[in-house]
C-alpha cells in the first residue's frame, strides 16, 4: 500500500475522476426521488470503494473542496479499512494512521464541518479496533498531534502529560474534536457483543479510558466556570458532547469491567460536573438524560454528595419550574425529562422518602409527586405525566408491601400508608370518564391508551388494599353514595369503577360486605334499580353493570338485594354497551341463586318477553337469559308448573322456526340461517339451565329394567308437549334448511343435555342421536361436534352398553360407510370426517369395543345407499375396513386424522390382548402397522407427526414387541431401497438403522427415552437442515 | 434472587421501558394484593389490516422455575379460535417449545410479537384444534366469519 507511489497515475486520475462524478450525482438534488438511479450509483461507488485504488481515491477526496467529497473520502477510508486490513504490514498501518490523523488535524484547524470530522473520527475508530493495530493511547495521540498541528508518534507524545501540557494547549474547536472522536470510540467499543469481545480488547480500552474522563472533566470544568464567573455560555454543544462522552464511557467502563482502572472516587470530579450542568440551562437537559439512565444502576457511579446535589436540583426553583410548566400542560420533552429524573430519584429513595421520620426536603419531593397527579386533562390522552408517576406509585406499593407483610414492625408505615391513600385519591379525579361529546375528538388510539390507564390504576388499587384495607372500599363507597344522591354521574361512574376493581379482593370474604350494604340498601339505589324516575346515562349503567357482576358472591349471600338487581340488569339488556355482561350476570345470578328466586320467576318471564323483540336481543345474550331463566324454572316443586312455563316460551322458538322455515323457503337463507341459529342456541341453553344445580349423571348405576328411554311424564304425560315443542324446533330446522356449524353445534347441544339426565324434557329416544348423525350430509362443517356428540351419547350409556347395542352398531356402521365412501372416491375425501370418524371409534374402544370386533361381516343394512361398490364390487367387512382406513390415515398427508388414527392405535394396543376377537385383529394388522410406522420415523412423516407416531410406536414395543420386532427390522433394513421407495437419506447406514431398533426396544417404551431416540433418528435421515439450531 | 426471577425482574423493566402499541403484559395480582412475577396477565392486539384487527386477546403466560432455560407457557384466557391453538388455549409455536426453537435469550416482547404474527398466519402443519383448523382448511369465507365473530367478542378496550 501507497498513497504517494505514482504508478499508473493515469488510471487512478480516471478512478478519482469517476468517483467526483458519482458522489456529485448521488448529492445531486435532481436524482433524489430516483432511488433506482441512486442505488446504481451507490453500487458503482462500492466498487471503487473496495478496488484496489480506493486508498488513493480516499485521499484524494479527503482533499478536495467540497464537504460531499470530504465526506465520502472519509467513508472510502472506513470501507477500505475493514476490507484490506488484513493485507496491511506494521509499518503500512503506521503510515495510514498518520496519514489520517494528518487529515484530520487539518480538516479541524480549518474549521472543518461537523459531519465530515465525526466520519473521519469513525475511520480512526476503525483502526483502533482492529487486532493488533499499532495505537495504543489514541485518544493521547490524538490530543498532541491537533495540538502540536500535526502528527506526532506516540512515542513523541508520552513527553507532554495530558491534562496539564496537552489539553491546555488545545483549542476549543480541536477539543471538541477530540470530543467527537471519544465518543465515537466508546459507542463502538459498546457495540462489540460480549461473545466476540476478546481479553485484549479490555486492554486496550483501558489504555484510553481515564483520558477519556479527564477529558469530560476538562471540558466541564471550564464551562461550568464561566456560567459561575458570570457570563453565561453561549454554546453549549461541547458540554452537551462532554456529558454524553461520560456516559459511553461509563458504559464501556461496566461492561468491560475497568473499574479497577477508573475507580468511582477518581471518577468522582467529572460525576460532579455532571451533576452541576444540571443548573445549566443548554446543559440541563442532556445531563438529566444522563442521570436517569446511570442512576439506578446496582453498582453505583454517586457518591453522597452528588445524590443530595441531584435532590437540590429536583427541589430548586428551576428543577419545580419543570412541575409548573406540567400543570400548564406543558408535557414538551425537557418537562418530561425532569419527571423522569424526579422518579428515578425517588425510586432510589423509595424508603427514606415514605418510612423515615420526615425531612424537609423529602416532604417537598412527595409534595411533587402527589402534585404531579393533577396537571389537566386526560390521563395518556392529553397528560403524559400521570401514567409515569402511577407506575411509580405502584412499584412504592409493591415495595412496602413486603415490608408490611415480613417484618411485625409497623412503625413509619403509617405516613406511608397516608401517602398511599392520597396517591389513590389523587388518581381518582384522573379516572373520570371523558363525557359523549369530548369523546367524539378521540380516536381509538386514545380510546385504548386512557382504557390502559384506567387498567393501571386497578393494579394500583389491589396493591394498596392490603395494606390500607376495607377503609379503601369504604372511601369508594362513600363517594359513590353521595354523587349518586347529587346524580352526579362521572363521579359516581368512577367510584363504582374502583369498587368494581377491588372486588377481587373483598368479594369472596365478607370483610367489605357492610360496607356494600351501605350503598346497596339505600334508598337512592333502590330506586335507580325499580324506578323509572333517575334516569342513569350509559356509561355509569354500563360500569355499574359490570360492578354487580364483579360482586357476585355478595349478591348470593345477599339475597334481600338479588330482586332489584336482577330488575336492574334485565332493564339493562336493552342498552348495547350492557347488554352482553348483563346477560351473562342474569344467568349466573339466577344459576346460583336459583332457589331464593323461584317468587320471582313470572316478573322475570315477563320483562323477558318485553326483552326479545329489542334490538339487543341476539343469540348469545337471549342464551344467557334464557339460561337462567330455566334454572329457576327447575326450582319450582312439581313437573307440571315446570311444564307450563316451559310451555310458553318453548312456543315462541317453534313459531320463530317456522318463520325461519318460510324465510329459508323464499330465498332468504341468511336471516333463515340467523333466526335458525337464534332458535336451537336458546333450546339448548334452556336445556343447559334446567339441569339440576351441579348434576352430572353419568355412569349412575343401572336401573335394571334395560329400557334406556322408559315412559315419564315428559313423554307420555303433560310435559311431553314440551318435549315434542324441542323435537319439532329441530326438526323443521335440520331438514331441508341451510344449516351449517352454529346450527349444527346447538342442535348438539340440544341433545348433549339430556344426556345428564335421567328424566326431562330432554331425554329423548336413544335412536334420535343415532337418526340426527345419519342424517347430517357427509362433509358438513361440524362434523367434528356431530361425532362428540355420538361419544357422549355412548358415554352416557357406559353403564349399560347392552341396552344401546342396536344404537351402537348403527353408529359403527355408519362410519364405516362414510370411510368407505371416501376411500372408493378420493375426491369426496374430507380429513374432519375422516379425523372425527376415526375419534369417535377411539372413545367407544374401553366399553364397547366387543361391539367393533365382532362386526367382522358384511352390514346387515345394505339397502343403505353406496353400501356396496359402485363398480358392484363388494366392499370389505366393518371391522376390515375400519382397520385399514385407520392404517391408511396413519401414513397420509393430513395431520388430524394422523393424529386421531395414532390414538385409536394406541387404544386397540391397550385392549385386553387376551381376548381373541382382539388378538386376531391385532395378528392381521401388525405387519402393515410396523412397516407404517418405520417409514414414518425414518424421516417421511412431518415434524410435527413425531410425537404422536412415538406413541403407538412406544405401545406396539411395549405390548406386542415379539410380533413387531421381526416386521420393524425388515422394514427399516429396507429403507433406502428402490423399491420400498421411501428413501430419505442414504446417509444413515445399516448399521445405524440396526441400532435405532436396537436402542428403541430396549428402551421398552420408556416415553423420554423412544420419544428421544426417534426425534434422533428422524432428523439423522432427514439430514441436519432439519435441526433447530439453537 | 434466583436466574428466574432476576430475569423476569428485567424483563419487566425492559417491558416498561419499551413495548409495542396496543400490547400489555404484567405480572399477576393475586387477590391478596401481592404480585406473582412467575405469572403474568399479557393482551395482544390483532394486526392492524388483518382479520384480527380491533381484537384483544388475553393470554396468561405461565413461567416454569427453570425459565429462561424452559420456555413459558402460554395460554389464551378463555381458549382462542385458531388453528394453532389448543383446546385448552395454551398457544403451539416452535419458540416456545423447548424441543424445538426456544432459546433462554428469548424475550416477551419477542414472544408476544411472534404470537401476534401467528394470529393471521396460522400454521397448517401443526393443527392444535379440529375446529379452527377444519374450518381454516375447508371453508376459508366461514373462518374468517368466525374470527371476526371473535374479534367483536374480545374488542380492544
Amino acid at each position: 500500500m501507497s498513497m504517494d507511489v505514482p504508478v499508473q497515475a493515469s488510471n487512478v486520475q480516471v478512478l478519482i475522476n469517476e468517483a467526483r462524478t458519482l458522489v456529485s450525482q448521488l448529492y445531486h438534488p435532481a436524482n433524489t426521488g430516483n432511488p433506482a438511479k441512486i442505488k446504481a450509483i451507490q453500487e458503482h461507488l462500492q466498487i471503487l470503494q473496495k478496488g484496489p485504488q480506493a486508498w488513493l481515491i480516499a485521499n484524494n477526496l479527503l482533499s478536495d473542496e467540497s464537504t460531499d467529497l470530504r465526506f465520502f473520502g472519509a467513508l472510502t477510508f472506513t470501507v477500505k479499512i475493514n476490507q484490506d486490513w488484513q493485507q496491511l504490514n506494521e509499518d503500512e498501518a503506521r503510515e495510514l494512521l498518520g496519514r489520517l490523523i494528518d487529515h484530520y488535524v487539518l480538516l479541524v484547524n480549518g474549521g472543518e464541518r461537523p459531519l465530515v470530522i465525526r466520519k473521519l473520527a469513525s475511520s480512526l475508530a476503525t483502526i483502533f479496533l482492529k487486532p493488533n493495530a499499532p495505537w495504543h493511547h489514541a485518544l493521547w495521540n490524538l490530543a498532541a498531534s491537533l495540538a502540536n498541528g500535526k502528527h506526532i508518534s506516540e512515542e513523541q507524545c508520552q513527553s507532554f502529560d495530558f491534562q496539564d501540557a496537552v489539553l491546555p494547549a488545545m483549542s476549543e474547536r480541536q477539543v471538541v474534536s477530540l470530543l467527537y472522536f471519544s465518543n465515537i470510540l466508546a459507542e463502538e467499543i459498546n457495540r462489540w457483543s460480549p461473545e466476540s469481545r476478546r481479553s485484549e480488547d479490555s486492554n486496550r480500552a483501558s489504555g484510553n479510558i481515564k483520558h477519556a474522563f479527564l477529558l469530560v472533566e476538562f471540558v466541564l470544568r471550564h464551562m461550568l466556570q464561566q456560567e459561575s464567573s458570570g457570563h453565561p455560555i453561549s454554546d453549549g454543544a461541547p458540554g452537551v458532547e462532554a456529558i454524553n462522552s461520560y456516559h459511553s464511557w461509563a458504559l464501556v467502563r461496566n461492561a468491560l469491567q475497568l473499574r479497577d482502572i477508573v475507580s468511582t472516587t477518581q471518577l468522582a470530579p467529572a460525576t460532579r460536573y455532571i451533576v452541576q450542568s444540571l443548573k445549566v440551562s443548554s446543559l440541563s437537559k442532556t445531563a438529566m438524560q444522563v442521570l436517569v439512565e446511570l442512576i439506578d444502576w446496582r453498582d453505583s457511579l454517586f457518591n453522597q454528595d452528588h445524590i443530595n446535589s441531584i435532590l437540590e436540583y429536583i427541589i430548586s426553583d428551576s428543577g419545580t419550574a419543570h412541575v409548573a410548566s406540567i400543570m400548564d400542560a406543558d408535557f414538551e420533552d425537557e418537562n418530561m425529562t425532569f419527571l423522569e429524573l424526579l422518579l428515578a430519584y425517588a425510586t432510589l429513595k423509595q424508603r427514606e422518602l415514605l418510612i423515615q421520620p420526615m425531612n424537609p426536603d423529602y416532604e417537598k419531593v412527595l409534595v411533587l409527586l402527589h402534585t404531579l397527579f393533577k396537571a389537566p386533562g386526560y390521563a395518556a390522552v392529553d397528560d403524559s405525566a400521570s401514567p409515569l408517576v402511577l407506575e411509580w406509585w405502584t412499584e412504592v406499593a409493591d415495595d412496602l408491601q413486603e415490608i408490611y407483610l415480613d417484618t411485625e414492625e409497623q412503625k413509619g408505615l403509617d405516613s406511608a400508608k397516608h401517602n398511599l391513600a392520597r396517591a389513590a385519591m389523587d388518581c381518582f379525579e384522573k379516572l373520570k370518564y371523558p363525557s359523549l361529546e369530548e369523546l367524539q375528538d378521540w380516536d381509538e388510539d386514545d380510546r385504548s391508551e386512557f382504557g390502559a390507564f384506567r387498567r393501571d390504576v386497578c393494579d394500583f388499587l389491589l396493591a394498596i388494599y392490603p395494606m390500607l384495607g376495607v377503609e379503601l372500599v369504604q372511601v369508594f363507597q362513600e363517594r359513590a353514595k353521595s354523587s349518586l344522591v347529587r346524580q352526579d354521574w362521572r363521579t359516581f361512574e368512577a367510584a363504582i369503577f374502583c369498587m368494581a376493581q377491588l372486588s377481587e379482593a373483598v368479594d369472596e370474604n365478607q370483610h367489605a360486605d357492610e360496607c356494600l350494604n351501605a350503598i346497596f340498601f339505600c334508598d337512592d339505589f333502590a330506586r335507580l334499580c325499580t324506578s323509572e324516575e333517575t334516569v342513569i346515562p350509559d356509561k355509569p349503567r354500563q360500569t355499574l353493570v359490570d360492578m354487580l357482576g364483579k360482586y357476585q358472591s355478595y349478591f348470593e349471600r345477599t339475597h334481600a338485594l338479588l330482586p332489584r338487581v336482577l330488575t336492574f340488569l334485565f332493564a339493562s339488556l336493552d342498552v348495547a354497551s350492557c347488554a352482553s355482561v348483563a346477560s351473562k350476570s342474569i344467568s349466573h345470578l339466577c344459576k346460583s341463586c336459583r332457589n331464593t328466586l323461584t317468587f320471582e320467576l313470572p316478573a322475570f318471564i315477563d320483562q323477558f318477553e318485553r326483552f326479545r323483540f329489542k334490538p339487543t336481543a341476539t343469540a348469545s345474550t337471549m342464551e344467557k337469559v334464557l339460561e337462567g331463566i330455566a334454572a329457576i324454572v327447575q326450582t319450582l316443586p312439581t313437573d307440571n308448573e315446570k311444564a307450563q312455563f316451559l310451555e310458553r316460551i318453548l312456543k315462541f322458538f317453534r313459531e320463530q322456526a317456522k318463520l325461519a322455515r318460510d324465510e329459508a323457503a323464499s330465498g332468504l337463507a341468511d336471516p333463515a340461517r340467523c333466526r335458525g341459529q337464534l332458535v336451537l342456541r336458546c333450546v339448548a341453553s334452556i336445556g343447559k339451565g334446567l339441569r339440576t344445580d351441579g348434576e352430572i349423571v353419568l355412569d349412575t348405576l343401572d336401573g335394571g329394567n334395560g329400557d334406556p328411554y322408559p315412559p315419564s311424564f315428559w313423554n307420555t304425560g303433560d310435559g311431553a308437549v314440551s318435549q315434542s315443542l324441542i323435537m319439532e324446533c329441530m326438526q323443521l330446522l335440520m331438514t331441508n334448511f341451510p344449516i351449517d356449524a352454529t346450527i349444527i353445534e346447538a342442535a348438539c347441544d340440544i341433545l348433549k343435555a339430556g344426556f345428564t339426565e335421567t328424566n326431562g324434557p330432554y331425554v329423548f329416544p336413544p335412536m334420535m342421536t343415532v337418526d340426527f348423525v345419519r342424517n347430517v350430509p357427509l362433509g358438513s362443517a361440524g362434523t367434528d361436534m356431530i361425532m362428540g356428540t355420538a361419544s357422549a351419547f355412548l358415554a352416557s350409556h357406559s353403564a349399560h352398553p347392552q341396552h344401546i347395542r342396536e344404537e351402537t352398531v348403527a353408529l359403527i356402521v355408519h362410519v364405516y360407510q362414510t370411510f368407505c365412501w371416501m376411500h372408493e372416491k378420493p375426491e369426496f375425501y374430507d380429513p374432519e370426517v375422516a379425523n372425527s370418524g376415526i375419534d369417535f371409534l377411539t372413545r367407544l374402544l374401553p366399553k364397547y369395543y366387543p361391539f367393533l370386533f365382532t362386526l367382522t361381516a358384511l352390514p346387515q343394512e345394505s339397502n343403505q345407499p353406496g353400501v356396496n361398490h359402485p363398480d358392484g364390487l363388494q366392499r370389505p367387512p366393518v371391522l376390515q375396513a375400519i382397520l385399514n382406513f385407520t392404517l391408511l390415515s396413519l401414513q397420509g398427508p393430513e395431520p388430524l386424522p394422523l393424529r386421531s388414527a395414532s390414538q385409536f392405535w394406541v387404544g386397540i394396543l391397550n385392549l385386553p390382548s387376551e381376548e381373541e376377537t382382539v388378538q386376531r385383529a391385532l395378528r392381521d394388522s401388525i405387519p402393515a402397522l410396523c412397516r407404517i410406522l418405520a417409514s414414518q420415523v425414518a424421516g417421511r412423516c412431518a415434524r410435527s407427526d413425531l410425537e404422536h407416531l412415538c406413541e403407538v410406536l412406544r405401545r406396539l414395543i411395549f405390548k406386542q414387541q415379539g410380533l413387531a420386532r421381526p416386521y420393524l427390522a425388515v422394514t427399516l433394513a429396507e429403507l433406502g431401497n428402490d423399491h420400498t421407495n421411501q428413501i430419505q437419506s442414504p446417509a444413515v447406514s445399516a448399521e445405524e438403522r440396526q441400532r435405532f431398533l436396537a436402542s428403541l426396544l430396549a428402551a421398552r417404551g420408556a416415553k423420554a427415552q423412544t420419544s428421544q431416540l426417534t426425534r434422533s433418528f428422524w432428523v439423522k435421515c432427514r439430514g441436519s437442515g432439519f435441526d433447530y439450531i439453537g | 434472587m434466583s436466574l428466574c426471577v432476576n430475569r423476569l425482574t428485567e424483563e419487566r423493566k425492559q417491558w416498561r421501558r419499551d413495548h409495542p402499541f396496543g400490547f400489555y403484559a404484567k405480572p399477576h395480582r393475586t387477590p391478596q394484593g401481592v404480585l406473582d412475577l412467575k405469572r403474568w396477565e399479557c393482551g395482544i392486539p390483532g394486526k392492524v389490516q388483518t382479520l384480527w384487527e380491533g381484537g384483544l386477546f388475553k393470554l396468561d403466560v405461565t413461567f416454569p422455575d427453570e425459565y429462561p432455560t424452559k420456555p413459558p407457557k402460554c395460554k389464551f384466557v378463555p381458549p382462542l379460535f385458531h388453528p394453532n391453538v389448543y383446546p385448552s388455549g395454551t398457544v403451539c409455536l416452535s419458540i416456545l417449545n423447548e424441543e424445538e426453537a426456544w432459546k433462554p435469550a428469548i424475550t416477551i416482547k419477542q414472544i408476544l410479537l411472534g404470537i401476534q404474527a401467528l394470529l393471521d398466519d396460522p400454521n397448517p402443519e401443526s393443527p392444535a384444534q379440529a375446529e379452527a383448523y377444519n374450518l381454516f382448511k375447508k371453508d376459508r369465507p366461514a373462518y374468517e366469519r368466525r374470527v371476526r365473530q371473535v374479534v367483536k367478542d374480545n374488542p380492544k378496550l
